[in-house]
């Protein structure tokens, strides 16, 4: 493949171009309440060529390998349209070009599992739910993503890197009366189908969360200190700081480019984060970005000051940084862009979550992530449950909570952070394309003055 | 095509093959200068089958190998997913104006001129991150099945923005849609530049019950939600509120929300849904009253009820049509319009929040009908004037209890958000 792929390439009259080849399984097991209304086992495959032409740069997506002239006419038509219409030539950082063949090892292949054991383990947590009388619905899908990927340049990388992740996620729904509440549920990882086996007790803990749910009083708006779980507090780190770590999201935001340039005080003494891929059996795991460049684990942030961000080989030489291997796409559809791999909060070892309790006082601990979008320094997520806290002491729960805030303003205002890390065990940011293998998790995270708009 | 269709007949089972090829062009300028310039051309097929009750899905990129597609359709049927429907038959289309051969014709060049000249008209008026952007696609679609079925129809659409962006990152845009070239018009240019403006003063609102106008670029937030409740898939799972409340009063009187598929003045106009049946038509609430619920063939047969044509490969944020199975989904979902300009609208608020732009409009408790979103960006209105950005400020609620307190609905719309109107709630909650 990759000689056929290096032959496609070859037609490219340009300064520097790249293709990418990806197969890509999907096995997909979904239980909507008892019913089984989803069994697929495909493949699907396609292209995706980029060019940089006189420091024009661009990508075309195709799925037909007859289309490949077609597609390399269209690249570089467009790259040309690019280099005469910009005033800043595009440059590509430096990168050694690999050959390799990576497999990741994993514990138990997904492959070798027969599809009948996946449908029966699926089966078996949809029915912990449905076992409790006040859950009405369940929507659980057993999901594996295998991507092989071929990725050949003019430069000479040549590269082979076969990913998988399996997951079994979904969402319970309970009612009483007119009130419905809904939870997720998430088991997932990149080491294999082992991941999945022996987690009743995941799905059997969120249940009882789901139906005292139905109990919970809704929050009341307003602003207060507030603790948020390693879910939430990963879903924070993720949306409210984690964006602006990607180069290519600040890199035409003058303002914010200015606000975030390395060595800023942005968050509190004690706020350290790091995006770190090569974390083993993680959703964000993998060793070759889709640029063939090596991923490394990057800090983003030290003590509250600024000391990296996330790259792609263009944003790496608009930077004057070095590439960090986090330039990734979500199949052969799309052209990579830059994301982040696994991103967490640096957990405190002298702070253990009654000391966070105590020194929150009086104020709410959120948990579970209901969802988070960005829009420029503000951002907001929503807690699927939480707590009153009075007194350091944990309270009645609470539901409809959502909460926003500005990045600058509440990095900030972080006052204390735990010394216990979790990491998600679902993925899926959508940043333009989905990125099931987003990774993110921490501490609990202890934070002031946050806006909390009810349900 | 033709040997697939074979290999499938074969099966003797009742089959359906929908077929996708598209072909896009994207331009983008960030802060005013050229950024992007993309291409792609994609196709797939995918093949449903049912046989003795039983349903059967696959897909594809490349046809390579007909006979692999039918039988990975033939390996899902093993895992026993119900099916207790028939593929329709259906002959004819009726005649929608989906697609123009002139956007086939758009080039590049042709995006990038309308881009710069989006971006020059903006930097005339106001100081600011300017991004402007337009993408032209096209597309051709083929339904068979083994009911009788053989439809194939085309569309096509270019999108086009300018947005004026703040340094907080707010964004204030202008937006057009046509089936070809369009241009965007100068005066929505100009408000989105009137507003960002208007947007430089950052306001404290007082947290409280407050009116709030819900703006075109905002309104998922309130669709989604009655999207979900209006679902006959939500009616067989016994997750929505609105079951059993067919023709009862669930809004206020000056609500009416329609499918309107067959609206083929914006595109994405459709005669037909992704599985054969026929689009209509037809009110979900009509002047306030709760009128049914929609569905696609498998939950139509799991009511007991008629197919309404809304089966369609979509999911919330869009996907891959030949990925897709069909499930329950209202693609063409518009408030009525009403009688108001954007000003009285602003006039008759006189105390509240203008919501241009909603954050987290898809957490929260969907199935309930409740939000919780963060104002990206949000105006605050005073005495029927613009004041400022609400700054920091959330606006939460349910809509069967908001769209119970409408006071009143615009009469201005734009074909990006399907012919939407501004729409004024009384008496939504508001924290800041």
């Amino acid at each position: 493949m990759l000689d056929e792929l290096k032959k496609m390439l070859g037609r490219i009259d340009a300064d520097y171009a790249d293709l990418r080849y990806e197969i890509k399984k999907e096995t997909v097991v979904a239980f909507n309440g008892t019913e089984l209304t989803r069994v697929t086992t495909n493949s699907t495959d396609g292209y995706v060529m980029r060019a940089l032409y006189k420091g024009g740069f661009s990508s075309t997506a195709f799925t037909k390998p007859e289309d490949a002239a077609k597609a390399a006419a269209a690249v570089l038509e467009n790259a040309k349209l690019l280099s005469r219409n910009i005033k800043e030539p595009v440059r590509l950082a430096g990168t050694a070009a690999i050959k390799d063949h990576f497999r990741p090892e994993m514990t138990e292949p997904p492959a070798a599992v027969t599809l009948e054991e996946k449908i029966e383990l699926t089966r078996g947590y949809n029915a912990i739910p449905l076992g409790n009388p006040k859950v009405v619905s369940t929507a659980i899908v057993y999901n594996e993503t295998c991507r092989n990927k071929f990725f050949v340049s003019t430069e000479g990388a040549e590269i082979r890197e076969e990913l998988a992740t399996v997951s079994i996620s979904g969402t319970g729904t309970a009612k009483d009366g007119a009130l419905t509440q809904n939870l997720n549920f998430s088991i997932g990882g990149s080491e294999g189908f082992s991941r999945l086996r022996d987690r009743r007790e995941v799905f059997e803990n969120r249940t009882k969360l789901l139906t005292d749910m139905l109990s919970a009083k809704p929050v009341t708006g307003g602003k207060y200190n507030v603790i948020l779980d390693p879910e939430l507090g990963g879903v924070f780190t993720h949306e409210a700081f984690g964006h602006f770590s990607e180069a290519d999201i600040i890199e035409n935001m003058p303002e914010l480019r200015a606000k975030m340039h390395l060595g800023a005080q942005l968050g509190s003494g004690i706020v350290s984060i790091t995006d770190d891929p090569t974390l083993p059996h993680q959703l964000g795991f993998y060793k070759y970005d889709d640029e063939g460049v090596p991923v490394r684990r990057v800090e983003l942030m030290k003590n509250g000051m600024l000391t990296g961000r996330l790259h792609s080989r263009r944003t790496a030489a608009i930077f004057g940084d070095e590439p960090t291997g986090h330039c990734v796409a979500e199949d052969y559809r799309f052209a990579p862009m830059v994301r982040m791999g696994t991103i967490m909060i640096l957990p405190d070892p002298a702070t253990d979550f009654n000391k966070l309790l105590a020194k929150l006082g009086d104020g709410l601990y959120l948990c579970a992530a209901k969802g988070g979008q960005t829009s420029g320094e503000n951002f907001t997520f929503g807690a699927a449950y939480g707590f009153e806290v009075k007194s350091g002491k944990v309270a009645g729960m609470l539901r409809d909570i959502n909460i926003m805030g500005n990045m600058f303003t509440t990095l900030k205002n972080i006052a204390a952070v735990g010394n216990e890390t979790e990491l998600s065990e679902r993925g899926g940011c959508g940043k333009g394309q989905t990125n099931i293998r987003s990774c993110h998790g921490g501490p609990h995270v202890l934070i002031n003055d946050v806006v909390v708009g009810g349900r | 095509m033709k040997e697939l269709i074979e290999h499938a007949a074969d099966t003797g089972a009742e089959f359906e093959i929908y077929t996708c090829t598209s072909a896009s062009k994207e331009l983008k300028i960030e802060n005013s200068e050229l950024k992007d310039a993309e291409s792609n051309m994609t196709s797939g097929v995918s093949l449903r089958l049912i046989k003795n009750g039983i349903t059967g899905f696959a897909y594809t990129k490349n046809l390579n190998d007909p006979r692999e597609l039918v039988q990975n359709a033939l390996a899902s049927l093993k895992a026993g997913v119900e099916a207790k429907f028939s593929f329709p038959e259906t002959r004819e289309l009726r005649e929608l104006k989906t697609h123009s051969e002139k956007a086939e014709h758009i080039t590049a060049e042709d995006l990038l001129a309308e881009c710069v000249r989006a971006r020059d008209l903006l930097a005339k008026r106001t100081k600011g991150q300017i991004n402007t952007g337009a993408i032209a696609s096209a597309a051709s679609y083929r339904l068979f099945n083994s009911g009788g079925t053989d439809l194939a129809w085309k569309e096509s659409s270019m999108l086009a923005y300018g947005s004026l962006v703040s340094g907080g990152g707010d964004v204030y845009s202008g937006m057009n849609a046509g089936m070809d070239f369009v241009r965007l018009p100068d005066s929505g240019l100009e408000t989105a530049a009137a507003l960002f403006e208007a947007g430089r003063i950052e306001v404290k609102p007082r947290s409280g019950r407050h009116k709030v106008l819900f703006m075109p670029e905002a309104m998922h937030t309130l669709l989604w939600r009655v999207q979900s409740g209006a679902s006959a898939q939500s009616l067989f799972q016994k997750t929505t509120p609105l079951a059993g409340k067919e023709g009862q009063k669930v809004a206020s009187e000056i609500i009416t929300l329609c499918n309107n598929p067959l609206n083929d003045s914006i595109p994405g106009a459709r005669a037909v849904d992704d599985e054969g049946v026929p689009c209509a038509d037809f009110p979900i609430i009509e002047k306030g009253v709760f009128k049914g619920f929609y569905n696609d063939l498998n939950y139509a047969a799991k009511t007991g009820a008629k197919p309404t044509g809304n089966g369609f490969r979509r999911a919330m944020w869009g996907g891959d049509v030949v990925v897709l199975r069909p499930q329950p989904y209202l693609a063409h979902l518009y408030f009525d319009k009403g009688e108001k300009t954007f000003g009285e609208l602003v006039k008759e608020m006189g105390t509240g929040i203008i919501v241009f732009g909603a954050l987290g409009a898809h957490s929260g408790n969907i199935p309930n009908g409740d939000f919780s979103i963060g104002l990206a960006p949000g105006l605050y209105v005073e005495s029927g004037r613009i004041i400022g950005k609400a700054k920091d400020t959330m606006v939460a609620g349910n809509i069967y209890d908001i769209m119970s307190r409408a006071v009143a609905v615009g009469c201005e719309s734009n074909p990006v958000f399907g012919n939407n109107p501004p729409v004024l709630f009384d008496g939504v909650d508001v924290a800041s």
